[in-house]
C-alpha cells in the first residue's frame, strides 16, 4: 500500500515536471485528476453543472499557476485536493445553500458506506431509519458545519487516510481524528433532529 | 467525452491567457517572508516575556508605600497588564504565523505550545539578563507618552528629580552624604544630605547602582533623604529586616 502510494506520487512528480516544461503535458494532470476532483467538488460545493465546469477550470488553472509551489515531500494528490477544497469552500460560502436537484449526486453505495460507518455500532436503528439516512445524506451533510462536512466527505466518501486529510485540510493528524469523531456525533445529531435516527 | 472537453477548454485558456507557472523564486521569497515574520514575532514575544519579568521583578513596593498607593493601586501597578496583553497577542501571532508555514500545520498544538514556551522562556531570560528589557522600558517611556500612561511606574519613574526621584551609578564616593551620581542620561549629579535614611545592611560603593528619594536643589544637585538599592531583591530583604 505504501509502495503503491510512493509509486503513484513519483508518477505525479514526473507529471508535474513535464507540465512545468510544457503546458500541453499539464493535460495529463487534468486527465488523471478531473474525475476525482469533479466528484469531490460536487460533494463539497454543490454547484450547478455549468458552475461545476467553471469551478474545475479554475481549480486546474490555479494548480497550473502554482505548480512550482508543490512540495514534493507531500503527495500531489493531497496538494491538488487542497486547492480543490479551498475553491469549493469559497464557492459554497459565496453561494450558500441551493436547491435539492443535485441530491442524487452521491450514489447509493456511497450513501450506504457513509451511513453505516457513521451510525454508532452500539446503536440499533431500524432499517427504515437507515434507509432515510441513506436517502437524505446530502441534506444532513449540508446542515453540518463545513469543517465537519469536509472531514466526513474526505474520510468516508473520498476514502482518504488521516495523513492525507491532514495535508488537504492543513490540520494536525491528531486534530483530524478528533474532528472525525465530532463530525460523526454532529451527523447523528442532525439526523436525529430530522427524525431519521433514533436509537432503541 | 466530458473528460476531453474539460481538458481542451483548460489548455485553451492557458494558451489564450498565456499563463505560465509562477516562478519558483516567488514562492521562495514568500516562504522566506513568512519565516522572517515568524522570527520577528518570536523575538517580540521573547521581549514581551522579558519585559513582564522585568516589571514583576522590579515591582517597587517600597515606592508604593512612599507614594501612598491604595491596595487596589498596588495590585494594578504590580501586574504588568500591558506587557502581558502584548505577549498574549504576540503569542497568537506566532501561532498563526507558524501554522501558515509550509508544514507548520502538521505539528500538534500542544507540542507547539510546549516548544514555543521553552524557546520564549530561554530567549526572554537572555534578553532580561542583558538588560535589554530595561533599555526598552526606558526608551519607550521617553519616546511614547502613551507608554507612561499604560505603565505609570516604569524605569523612568526613578529618573524624575523634580518629583524627588533619582537613580544612577555612584561615582567618586567621598562619604554616604557626599558623592557623585551618573544617571542613565549620563548627567552627573552632586548628591549631598544630612541624616540620610539608609538601611543598616545596605552598603554601596562607587560603581553600584542606587535609587534616591530627595529634593532637587540645583540643575545637577540633589539633596538625598533616603537611599535605596536598585535591586528589588535587596529592598525586600531590607523591608524584612526592618520588620
Amino acid at each position: 500500500m505504501a509502495i503503491d502510494t510512493q509509486t503513484k506520487n513519483q508518477t505525479d512528480v514526473a507529471l508535474v515536471q513535464r507540465a512545468l516544461e510544457s503546458s500541453n503535458a499539464f493535460g495529463l494532470v487534468i486527465e488523471k485528476y478531473q474525475e476525482p476532483l469533479r466528484r469531490y467538488v460536487r460533494r463539497m460545493a454543490r454547484p450547478s453543472p455549468d458552475e461545476l465546469e467553471i469551478l474545475l477550470q479554475d481549480i486546474f488553472i490555479k494548480t497550473y499557476e502554482n505548480l512550482n509551489d508543490f512540495d514534493q515531500s507531500l503527495s500531489f494528490s493531497s496538494w491538488i485536493y487542497r486547492i480543490a477544497h479551498n475553491e469549493s469552500v469559497d464557492f459554497h460560502r459565496r453561494n450558500k445553500r441551493r436547491g435539492d436537484s443535485l441530491d442524487s449526486f452521491i450514489n447509493d453505495d456511497d450513501n450506504t458506506t457513509l451511513a453505516e460507518t457513521i451510525v454508532d455500532p452500539g446503536d440499533i436503528i431500524s432499517e427504515v431509519d437507515k434507509h432515510y439516512i441513506q436517502k437524505n445524506i446530502v441534506s444532513i451533510l449540508d446542515e453540518l458545519d463545513p469543517k465537519y462536512k469536509s472531514i466526513l466527505v474526505l474520510k468516508f466518501l473520498e476514502d482518504k487516510d488521516y495523513e492525507e486529510i491532514s495535508d488537504i485540510l492543513k490540520k494536525p493528524p491528531g486534530t483530524v481524528a478528533t474532528l472525525i469523531h465530532r463530525a460523526k456525533r454532529e451527523f447523528r445529531k442532525v439526523a436525529e433532529s430530522k427524525g431519521m435516527y433514533s436509537t432503541h | 467525452m466530458k473528460t476531453h472537453t474539460l481538458q481542451k477548454q483548460i489548455l485553451e485558456k492557458i494558451r489564450e491567457r498565456q499563463l505560465r507557472p509562477t516562478p519558483k523564486g516567488f514562492f521562495y521569497a514568500r516562504d522566506i517572508i513568512i519565516w522572517v515574520l515568524f522570527g520577528i514575532f518570536v523575538a517580540a514575544l521573547s521581549l514581551g516575556f522579558a519585559m513582564t519579568m522585568f516589571m514583576v521583578h522590579g515591582t517597587d513596593f517600597d515606592l508604593f508605600e512612599k507614594l501612598g498607593l491604595s491596595a487596589g493601586e498596588k495590585i494594578v501597578y504590580s501586574i504588568p497588564f500591558f506587557w502581558i496583553a502584548a505577549s498574549i497577542a504576540l503569542a497568537m501571532a506566532v501561532f498563526i504565523n507558524f501554522r501558515n508555514t509550509k508544514r507548520g500545520y502538521r505539528m500538534n498544538t500542544k507540542q507547539f505550545i510546549f516548544v514555543a514556551t521553552l524557546v520564549v522562556i530561554a530567549s526572554g531570560s537572555v534578553i532580561y539578563s542583558l538588560d535589554i528589557a530595561e533599555y526598552v522600558d526606558k526608551k519607550a517611556s521617553e519616546n511614547f507618552s502613551i507608554y507612561n500612561y499604560v505603565i505609570p511606574l516604569n524605569t523612568n519613574t526613578w529618573l524624575d528629580p523634580e518629583r524627588g526621584l533619582l537613580s544612577g551609578v555612584v561615582r567618586d564616593r567621598e562619604s554616604e552624604s557626599d558623592f557623585m551620581l551618573r544617571d542613565v542620561n549620563a548627567v552627573l549629579w552632586h548628591i549631598t544630605g544630612n541624616n540620610i535614611e539608609i538601611s543598616k545592611d545596605f552598603i554601596w560603593a562607587s560603581g553600584d547602582r542606587i535609587k534616591i528619594i530627595g529634593i532637587q536643589i540645583g540643575v545637577d544637585e540633589f539633596r538625598a533623604l533616603e537611599i535605596l538599592p536598585w535591586e528589588e531583591k535587596i529592598i525586600k530583604e531590607k523591608v524584612q529586616n526592618s520588620n
